[in-house]
C-alpha cells in the first residue's frame, strides 16, 4: 500500500486543546491522490489494555494529489500524558479502504505539552 | 459471580423443599395393629455397609396374618449403632404397635411412615437464602455503583443490609455452633466420668465413599451399669471420618472381637460411652463458626451505633437535592459513600464460599494429612482467616457514621480553588482523628473475568486535613488550589485517571472509617498556565 505524507501547518506537533489542526496529504508524485479519510484520534498504552477513539474525522475525496484537510481539537481534552504505567497520546491517522496508511503523532495538552504528573505536582 | 451464588441458593432451597414436602404413596396406607417378633441388630459386612436393625413383626389385613420385616418405605444401614439401638428401645420383642399396611398389596407394610422433618430443620434454608441475598444486594450495589457519582439517598448503605448481614453471619455461626461445641464440652465433662469394663463385640476400619473415600474407627463393644446392659459404637467424643486409613487400622487393630477394654461413661447417661475420652485437633474447627458469631454480633453492635438519630450542624445545601442536575446548578455536588456496601459486597461471599470449601475439605483431611499437605491446608485455612476478618471489617465498618462531602464547585478544574465542605451525618463518637488526603492515580485493567489484572500508580498523594479537634472532625471546610499542570479526570474501557478525596478516621476500639469520594477534575481553564 502506498502511503501519503501527513504535513501540518508551520510543521508544528504540538496543539492546545481546543485549536484546529491544518494540514494536507501528499501522495507520491507518481501517484493520484486516493479517496481517504483523515481521523484525529487518541489511544493509549502502558500497562492495560490499549483504547482509542477517533474524535474528528475528515473525508477527502480524489484526486488531486495534495488535499488539504481541517481537524479540530476538543477543548476538553484529554491531554497528551505520559505517567508510570499509562500514557495518553494523539495522532492524526489516514485510512484508505478501511486500512491505515499513514499516522502521525502529535502532542495535546497545556502549553502544547504532554503532561508528566509526577513533574506537575 | 454473583448470579450463580444467588441461583444456586436458590436451586438449593427449591430442592430442598420438594424432597421434605411432596407427598409420597406410603402416606397414603391403612393404620392396623402388629405386634413385635423379633428386635436385634445386625453388624456390617463389610467396611462400606452400617449397622441395620432387624425387625420382623405380625399383623393382620383382610382376614389374613401377614409377617412383615420393613421399618420404613427405604430402609437405610447406619454408622451410628446410637440410631439402631433407639430402634431397638422403641420396637422391644413383644409390642403391640401400629403398621401401615399398603391398600392394594396387603403383603406390603411398614412401621413407620415418611416423616417430614421438624421445623427448625428449615432453619437450615437461611443458609441458601443468605446467598440469595447477598447476591440480590450484590447485583443492586453493582447496579447503582455505575453512575460516577450519586445521589446522597441513594449512595447512604441501606440499614437493613447491615442488619440482615449480621444476622445470616450470627445463625450461619450458631447452628455450626451448636453442632461443634457439645464435643467440646464433654472433653472437660469426661474428666470426671467413671471407667467401666467393656468387651470388644466387633470392630473395623469403616470406609466412607460419598466423601472420599475417608475412613473411621468404628468399634462396637459392650458394658453393664448398675444391672443394665449397654452397647455403644462411639469410639471418641467427635465422630466422622477423614483420610488416611492407616491410623485407623492401627486403632482398630487394638480392639479386637473379645477383648476386654476400659470404656468411660456419663454416669448422668449411661448409655452414652467412649473409648477415648481425651482432646482430638479436629476440635479446634469450633474457631471456625466462632469468627462467624463474633463477626455477627460486631455487626449488630455496629447497625444498633448506626441506627441513633444524627445531630451536628447543617450544610448549606441538605440532603434533600434531588438530582446530580439540582447540585450542578447550584454549582455544588453533595457526595456521599458508596464505598462500604460495594466492599462488603465483594469480601462477603467471597469469604463465605472459600471458607466453608476449605473449612470442609480441612475437617475431612487433615487429621491424616501428611505434613506438605498440613502445610497447604493451613496455609489455605489463614488465607480463609485473612478473608474472614477482611469481611468482618467491612461489616462493621457499615455501622461507622457517615460522612458527607459538599464540593464547591462540583466539578473543579486544575489551577482553580477546590472547596470541600465535611460533616458526619451522625455524631462521630469514638473519632479521634480525621484525615483527608486528596488522592490522583494512574488505574489500568487488563484482560477479563478470571484473568483480570489491574495496575495503579500514585502521582498525587497531598493531605490536605489532618485534625484531632473534636469540633473539626464533626463538621468543616478546607480550600485547595489543584496543581495546574497535572492530569484532568480521564475514563476510557480498560484505562483511568482518577482523583479522589480519601477520608481517614481513627476511631477507638473499632473499625476506622475508611470512606473514598472520587471527584471529576476537569483540564485547567485557558489562560491559567499563562
Amino acid at each position: 500500500m502506498i502511503s501519503p505524507a501527513i504535513e501540518l501547518e508551520s510543521g508544528r506537533c504540538a496543539f492546545e486543546p481546543g485549536e484546529t489542526i491544518c494540514g494536507r496529504l501528499r501522495w507520491p508524485a507518481n501517484v493520484p491522490g486516493r479517496a481517504a479519510r483523515v481521523e484525529l484520534i487518541w489511544f493509549t498504552s502502558g500497562r492495560g489494555s490499549a483504547d482509542s477513539r477517533a474524535v474528528e474525522r475528515a473525508y477527502i475525496h480524489a484526486p488531486p494529489a495534495t488535499q488539504d484537510f481541517q481537524l479540530r481539537l476538543p477543548p476538553q481534552g484529554p491531554h497528551s500524558f505520559r505517567g508510570k504505567i499509562l500514557a495518553l497520546h494523539w495522532a492524526i491517522q489516514v485510512c484508505v479502504d478501511a486500512k491505515t496508511v499513514a499516522q502521525l503523532e502529535i502532542v495535546v495538552g497545556p502549553s502544547s505539552q504532554t503532561v508528566d504528573p509526577y513533574e506537575a505536582t | 459471580m454473583l448470579g450463580a451464588i444467588g441461583a444456586g441458593g436458590a436451586a438449593l432451597i427449591f430442592f430442598f423443599l420438594q424432597a421434605t414436602l411432596s407427598a409420597r404413596p406410603a402416606d397414603y396406607w391403612v393404620a392396623a395393629p402388629c405386634r413385635i417378633i423379633t428386635s436385634t441388630y445386625a453388624v456390617p459386612t463389610n467396611a462400606r455397609d452400617g449397622y441395620r436393625f432387624v425387625v420382623a413383626y405380625r399383623y393382620r389385613a383382610g382376614g389374613t396374618e401377614y409377617i412383615s420385616n420393613r421399618r420404613t418405605e427405604a430402609d437405610h444401614d447406619t454408622s451410628d449403632f446410637d440410631a439402631v439401638r433407639d430402634l431397638m428401645e422403641t420396637y422391644p420383642p413383644g409390642a403391640a404397635t401400629t403398621c401401615y399396611v399398603s391398600p392394594t398389596d396387603p403383603a406390603e407394610a411398614i412401621l413407620e411412615r415418611p416423616q417430614r422433618p421438624a421445623v427448625w430443620v428449615y432453619l437450615i434454608l437461611l443458609i441458601p437464602a443468605g446467598f440469595v441475598g447477598v447476591s440480590i444486594v450484590g447485583i443492586r450495589s453493582q447496579w447503582k455503583s455505575k453512575p460516577r457519582f450519586v445521589r446522597l439517598s441513594d449512595a447512604l448503605p441501606p440499614r437493613w443490609a447491615g442488619w440482615v448481614a449480621s444476622i445470616v453471619m450470627l445463625l450461619m455461626g450458631a447452628a455450626f455452633l451448636a453442632f461443634l461445641l457439645p464435643p467440646i464440652v464433654r472433653v472437660f465433662a469426661a474428666r470426671s466420668w467413671a471407667p467401666v469394663d467393656a468387651t470388644i463385640i466387633f470392630s473395623r476400619v469403616q470406609e466412607d465413599r460419598v466423601e472420599g473415600p475417608t475412613y473411621g474407627v468404628d468399634v462396637l463393644y459392650g458394658y453393664d451399669y448398675r444391672g443394665r446392659h449397654f452397647v455403644s459404637n462411639r469410639y471418641a467424643l467427635m465422630g466422622g471420618t477423614s483420610t488416611g486409613r492407616a491410623s485407623k487400622a492401627a486403632i482398630v487393630a487394638r480392639f479386637a472381637p473379645g477383648a476386654q477394654v476400659k470404656a468411660w461413661l456419663n454416669p448422668s447417661d449411661p448409655q452414652f460411652a467412649v473409648l477415648d475420652r481425651g482432646f482430638q485437633w479436629s476440635m479446634l474447627w469450633v474457631l471456625l463458626p466462632l469468627v462467624f458469631v463474633l463477626i455477627g454480633i460486631g455487626g449488630l453492635i455496629s447497625s444498633i451505633l448506626a441506627a441513633r438519630p444524627g445531630s451536628g450542624p447543617e450544610l448549606e445545601v441538605t440532603p434533600t437535592v434531588s438530582s446530580d442536575m439540582a447540585d450542578l446548578v447550584a454549582g455544588r455536588r453533595l457526595l456521599s459513600s458508596h464505598s462500604r456496601r460495594a466492599a462488603l459486597g465483594k469480601t462477603l461471599p467471597v469469604a463465605l464460599i472459600w471458607g466453608s470449601i476449605v473449612g470442609v475439605i480441612a475437617g475431612i483431611t487433615f487429621a491424616d494429612a501428611g505434613p506438605v499437605e498440613r502445610g497447604v491446608l493451613v496455609l489455605f485455612l489463614l488465607i480463609g482467616v485473612h478473608l474472614l476478618l477482611r469481611a468482618g471489617g467491612d461489616l462493621l465498618r457499615l455501622g461507622n457514621p457517615s460522612i458527607t462531602l459538599l464540593l464547591e464547585p462540583a466539578e473543579p478544574r486544575l489551577g482553580e480553588p477546590l472547596t470541600a465542605h465535611w460533616r458526619f451525618t451522625s455524631p462521630p463518637a469514638g473519632v479521634r482523628r480525621l484525615v483527608i488526603t486528596l488522592r490522583a492515580s494512574e488505574v489500568t485493567t487488563r484482560g477479563s473475568g478470571r484473568s483480570r489484572r489491574t495496575g495503579s500508580s500514585d502521582f498525587l498523594e497531598r493531605v490536605i486535613v489532618d485534625t484531632t479537634t473534636p469540633g473539626e472532625i464533626g463538621a468543616g471546610e478546607v480550600t485547595i488550589i489543584l496543581p495546574p499542570r497535572s492530569m484532568h479526570s480521564f475514563e476510557s474501557a480498560h484505562n483511568r485517571i482518577v482523583w479522589t478525596l480519601e477520608i481517614w478516621g481513627q476511631k477507638h476500639r473499632w473499625c476506622n472509617i475508611e470512606d473514598d469520594f472520587e471527584i471529576n477534575v476537569r483540564p485547567a481553564a485557558a489562560g491559567v498556565l499563562a
